[in-house]
């Protein structure tokens, strides 16, 4: 069995590897590269809060992972649903959730957009079309598939997209809704951010399957492998997955390349690699590649800086608002129990 | 009124509502094509079509899953599983997900989702297709979980079900496919409240509270102890186990001053033990006896007949146990 | 000693009741915990339960009759015993018991009085004769919070419990909040968390969903020349003028031109003249002109409110949450666009030559201006401006803001001209139904009335005929005034038009 690779791309006779046709403007590209930037600071403020102890629970941040975010969030439409996992701040952030919001939700304070009684795992808001992150691995798979099943029975022009991990690949679930949603044509993406690791364990040790996209050839599903932590590439292949699946032509499965430089969640000791693995990681990480590219499109460094400045301003600002805020009223304890 | 069949109920009410909200769509195994196993689901998919009658694959967790996402953004789904034991197969998406989503969005979401289907013994079913489930759903906050004994409740109440917003446990009973019962008028409209029990049978020596199938097996009962021994008992049909109707049953053991709880789910941790619990917190001066809770005997249900008949909580079992009670 | 009939918590907030019948006449035995009395509230219907056997002997309040909550009904005793004013047995150490001061008495075995082991006690330490306890629990038994309530301020709230555990509510309050999604904070307001009661909580529950009046209370516009004696609309203001100018630019082309003024009145003692506002006058002439143009025919709609309630507190906070303030007048709005859709005629102008159909639909808001010591106000019709391209947000928004801008005096002249329809909400002000009066040049314009409880019979058996399947229950209402223009409409077409609103109304899903 061969080992996970350190470049994403495999170039292979089974896999296809989107290479992007469409190039996005030197414009998007500064406003991507603010808001993967955005995210960063806030999964890493996130992260500090919790060595502070202002975070009870789990929490899973998904420093590395957000190139599949920026693309999706570049190439969908606001009401395209998605849903994705308990490591799925970088999904809502990239849509536009307010991330003071958002970090007062992860405290459990009243201002979280569910007033506190979701925290990390469940990061929602339905006006942006985020439909939820899960905290059971799997289990917001066929609420995906279930959201494309209701757009295609009103007749809508809406999709639904689904993150999930190469770990999720391996729950039941998961084949049952591959098969429905094919064998119905349902407008779903699944996009599976693999980052080789399933919670601590590599997926080598424990899958009988070499190719993750391969999971879905069974169910005669179009399925292909790219590298994750380009935005651009993502960009292209989910564009071109939603167009088809706007055309009425299906799911398309998407397998992105990633890496996960942060532990599984806050406090993991990550005795399972090696600090040489994660140092040569951080050569394709997507912030690094996106910064990259736009040096190669004569961006300055003083513009990156400066965009690096504001984000820093506002991420600060967004964590003295949470940490301030007041937590929620007893009284709410009681309340959204049920829908009266 | 006209007399019709506890399906034939069921089957009326979920095409009355189809037709009234489009919202509302059919999806689980055989329904559509076939009618459903018990074909509570026939003429359902030449009236409404393949958009709105979705037969699947043997994938509950799949399409419990699909099911409570389309009910996420605002469809009415009701989801057929074949037998009620099959939820323990899709239990996650019925309660990590449908049961907590309102709450754990802070009520930014709700899952107006209704899950039916037939359960409890009597046909020789064996263990695992013979299960009463509404002791474990009665844990759950979130979710409601309704049981009717009669045709007209079944039509209403399966109605208020796919009209509320919450997630609705809707539970038939294998052996209550058959019965008959009035029903109003096929235009006649008409809804049975969720959480209102109903006064079955009066009586003055005890208050039997229970529901589904038993309901039927408790008149029995009832008949014969009064023709055998002389003892009146009221008969309490809950009709709903979450939300639950103390008030009726206080009311009515305000009148009797014993109270006898039966259910065919296990006895322990079940509804009765609920039910004598809150008759104690509420009203313990009510009780001229010790109240007491009558269930499925803690063993796995056989196929072979007797030994069926000697653990369901049916007719003789309740007899013995009303006399108990009464020495 | 006679026992009184008092009362139990009848509901927060509730001063008096209805007397609706008395069971038992004076003179006649009673049983303890038999019902004797019904009473009504604004909310509830209640039976009252004989607090103890006896011979119903004296009756203070009549049926039909309102009594104060904390009123003596009536009293219960021997026959032939005597009512007074000693009677009264409430705080006072009852002077049955026999033992020392310091043992706990068993006071209240008399009279076969049902209580709690739990309230015994209390009424023991207390010194409360239970006979003289209302008591709430089922089969009329009289609890902990009944004796508490009973030597209580009259509020009748169980006490709060002590140091910490102020906030923490009972088990069966906290099980109720959970079923019905009660917000508890809201519901004890200063009070804290364990004084509520379970009957605190269905009560909300029961109001909720009744729905409450609209209000809309923006502080518009104040008028001109308003009040002191003799003052004239010269010394005015300057904002009104634009108002009432384009008050009359609304009015119809042909609006006579005011007369030649008048003689001045000659008062007699006791009387004043408050000199017309400009903006009085023109409501005044329009009013009349429209009227006695205007062949006017009002048709009247009870719509049932509850899809708009729930669908409202369902959105509130999504809407909220987008800077909008989710009112009752924006789902009145778009029930408007969809009965003029149905009915285009409805959104017109009659001439001569024939009637004008407009395909533009600009909804009017009638707001009612403060009135002045003289009981004197004024009246603008602020109008949302093609609001059949907004969905309920963008109505929602454009009411906002149109509220808003009033309160500011921000106005502009092209906010209250070219109207199509016109809303005039008189709910608000507590109607519930008027003959609404045209704003010219339109066809019609929609009166709705306030949102209130009203008992309505479900019928699941025979429309017409009683049967078993009625039943009679309290749903969330209202009464639409549809005032039209004869010329155009017909009560067929008229109502067409409502049946289109009510439709819209009451499919409103959540």
């Amino acid at each position: 069995m061969a080992e996970p690779s350190l470049k994403a791309s495999v170039p292979s006779a089974q896999a296809a590897v989107a290479e992007p046709t469409a190039v996005l403007a030197t414009e998007q590209l500064l406003s991507m590269y603010r808001m993967m930037f955005l995210i960063r600071r806030v999964e890493e403020s996130l992260l500090e809060l919790a060595e502070s102890g202002k975070i009870g629970g789990a929490m899973h941040t998904a420093i590395g992972h957000e190139g599949a975010a920026i693309g999706m969030a570049a190439a969908l439409h606001k009401d395209d649903y998605l849903t994705c996992t308990y490591r799925g701040h970088h999904h809502s952030l990239a849509r536009g959730m307010d991330p003071k919001r958002a970090i007062c939700e992860v405290l459990g304070k009243a201002p979280g957009f569910a007033k506190g009684k979701g925290g990390s795992m469940h990061f929602l808001d339905p006006s942006l079309g985020l439909m939820g992150a899960n905290g059971i691995v799997g289990a917001q798979v066929p609420h995906a598939a279930g959201m494309a099943l209701a757009a295609k029975i009103r007749g809508e022009e809406r999709i639904a997209i689904t993150f999930f991990g190469d770990g999720a690949l391996y729950q039941g679930l998961m084949h049952e809704t591959f098969n429905m949603a094919q064998k119905w044509k349902l407008p779903v993406i699944f996009y599976c951010e693999n980052n080789r690791y399933s919670e601590m364990t590599p997926i080598s040790r424990t899958s009988s399957v070499s190719e993750i996209f391969q999971f879905v050839r069974a169910y005669g599903m179009e399925s292909i492998q790219i590298d994750g932590n380009d935005v651009e590439v993502v960009y292209d292949a989910i564009s071109k997955a939603a167009a088809r699946a706007r055309a009425g032509e299906g799911p398309t499965f998407i397998e992105g390349i990633t890496y996960r430089l942060s532990g599984h969640m806050a406090g993991d000791l990550e005795t399972y690699r090696s600090a040489e693995e994660i140092e040569m990681q951080r050569a394709y990480e997507p912030l690094t590649q996106l910064r990259q590219k736009l040096l190669d499109r004569s961006v300055t460094e003083d513009d990156i800086n400066r965009i690096h400045a504001e984000v820093e301003e506002e991420v600060q600002a967004a964590v003295e608002y949470a940490v301030e805020a007041p937590w929620p009223d007893v009284a709410e304890a009681y309340t959204d129990v049920y829908k009266v | 009124m006209r007399k019709t069949t506890y399906i034939q109920a069921i089957n009326e009410a979920m095409r009355d509502e189809m037709r009234r909200d489009e919202r509302v769509f059919l999806i689980g195994e055989d329904i559509g094509h076939y009618g459903g196993l018990f074909r509570v689901t026939r003429n359902m998919m030449e009236e409404f079509g393949e958009r709105r009658v979705i037969d699947t694959p043997i994938s509950e967790q799949g399409f419990m899953g699909m099911a409570v996402g389309a009910a996420m953004v605002g469809l009415r789904p009701i989801v057929e599983l074949m037998y009620m034991d099959f939820f323990l197969v899709c239990a996650d998406q019925i309660f990590n997900q449908a049961a907590k989503m309102h709450y754990m969005t802070g009520g930014l979401l709700h899952v107006p989702l209704v899950i039916r289907g037939q359960q409890g013994g009597g046909k020789r079913y064996g263990s695992q297709h013979s299960s009463s489930v509404e002791s474990t759903f009665a844990q759950f906050p979130g979710i409601k979980v309704v049981t009717p004994a009669t045709p007209y409740d079944a039509k209403g109440l399966l109605i208020s079900a796919i009209r509320d917003d919450n997630p609705v446990i809707f539970l038939e009973h294998k052996m209550l496919y058959f019965t008959r019962g009035d029903v109003p008028d096929a235009e006649e409209e008409y809804t049975v409240p969720i959480g209102k029990a109903d006064i079955r049978r009066e009586g003055t020596d005890l208050t039997l509270a229970t529901f589904s199938y038993n309901v039927l097996q408790a008149l029995e009962a009832a008949d014969e102890l009064k023709a055998e021994h002389g003892i009146d008992i009221e008969v309490v049909d809950l009709r709903s186990i979450t939300p639950l109707d103390m008030e009726t049953v206080l009311t009515s053991v305000a009148k009797t001053g014993r109270l006898l709880a039966v259910h065919e789910s296990q006895s322990n941790a079940g509804v009765g033990a609920e039910i004598v619990a809150r008759a104690y917190e509420e009203a313990p001066y009510l009780l001229k006896a010790p109240a007491r809770r009558l269930g499925m005997a803690p063993a796995s249900i056989p196929v072979s007949k007797p030994l069926e008949e000697e653990l369901l909580p049916w007719k003789k079992n309740i007899k013995a146990a009303v006399l108990e009670m009464l020495r | 000693m006679a026992t009184e009939i008092r009362l139990p918590d009848v509901g927060e907030g509730v001063a008096d009741v209805t007397i609706n019948r008395w069971r038992v006449n004076v003179g006649e035995a009673v049983t303890a915990g038999d019902v004797i009395l019904e009473v009504a509230t604004d909310k509830v219907d209640t039976e009252i339960q004989a607090p103890a056997s006896g011979v119903l002997l004296k009756v203070n309040f009549r049926a039909g009759e309102l009594a104060p909550v904390t009123a003596v009904m009536g009293h219960i005793g021997q026959a032939g015993e005597g009512v007074g004013a000693a009677a009264t047995v409430a705080a006072t150490p009852a002077p049955v018991t026999e033992s020392a001061p310091s043992a706990p008495a068993p006071v209240n075995e008399s009279a076969g009085v049902k209580a709690t082991p739990v309230a015994k006690r209390v009424a023991a330490d207390k010194g409360v004769d239970l006979a003289g306890v209302a008591g709430t629990g089922p089969g009329g038994q009289i609890t902990k919070q009944d004796v508490l309530a009973h030597s209580a301020a009259p509020s009748g709230a169980p006490a709060a419990l002590p140091g910490d555990l102020a906030d923490e509510p009972t088990l069966a309050v906290r099980r109720a909040a959970a079923d019905h999604n009660v917000n508890l904070r809201e519901l004890a307001g200063d009070r804290p968390l364990s004084t509520l009661t379970k009957h605190d909580v269905l009560s909300a529950v029961a109001s909720r969903a009744a729905g409450k009046p609209v209000r809309v209370d923006p502080e518009y516009l104040r008028g001109e020349g308003r009040g002191a004696r003799g003052e004239v609309a010269a010394t005015a203001p300057a904002p009104t003028p634009a108002l009432v100018q384009a008050a009359s630019v609304s009015a119809a082309p042909a609006a006579p031109k005011p007369a030649a003024a008048p003689a001045p009145a000659q008062l007699k003692p006791g009387e004043e003249l408050v000199k017309l506002s400009r903006m009085r006058a023109a409501v005044a002439r329009n009013t009349a002109q429209s009227l006695f143009t205007a062949p006017h025919v009002t048709t009247m709609w009870d719509v049932e409110m509850s899809a708009v309630l729930q669908h409202r507190a369902a959105h509130k906070k999504v809407f909220a949450a987008a800077g909008v303030n989710l009112t009752i007048t924006a789902y009145f709005v778009e029930a408007i666009i969809a009965g003029l859709k149905a009915v285009p005629a409805a959104n017109a102008t009659w001439t001569d030559d024939g009637v004008i159909i407009k395909r533009t639909y600009n909804i009017g808001m009638a707001t009612a201006l403060p009135m002045d010591q003289y009981g004197i106000g004024g009246l603008i019709v602020p109008v949302i401006k093609n609001a059949g391209d907004l969905n309920l947000l963008g109505l929602a928004r454009a009411v906002n803001e149109l509220a808003d801008r009033a309160r500011k005096n921000e106005l502009k002249p092209e906010d209250l001209a070219d109207g199509t329809f016109t809303l005039s909400n008189y709910g608000t002000s507590g109607s519930r139904f008027q003959t609404p009066i045209i704003v010219q040049p339109q066809v019609g314009i929609l009166g709705v009335g306030a949102v209130e409880k009203r008992a309505v019979i479900v019928s699941a058996g025979h429309p017409l005929e009683p049967n078993l399947g009625d039943a009679l229950v309290f749903k969330p209402m209202t009464t639409l005034g549809f005032s039209y223009d004869h010329r155009v409409l017909d009560g067929a077409t008229a109502d067409a038009f409502c049946a289109a609103v009510k439709k819209h109304l009451e499919g409103y899903a959540s």
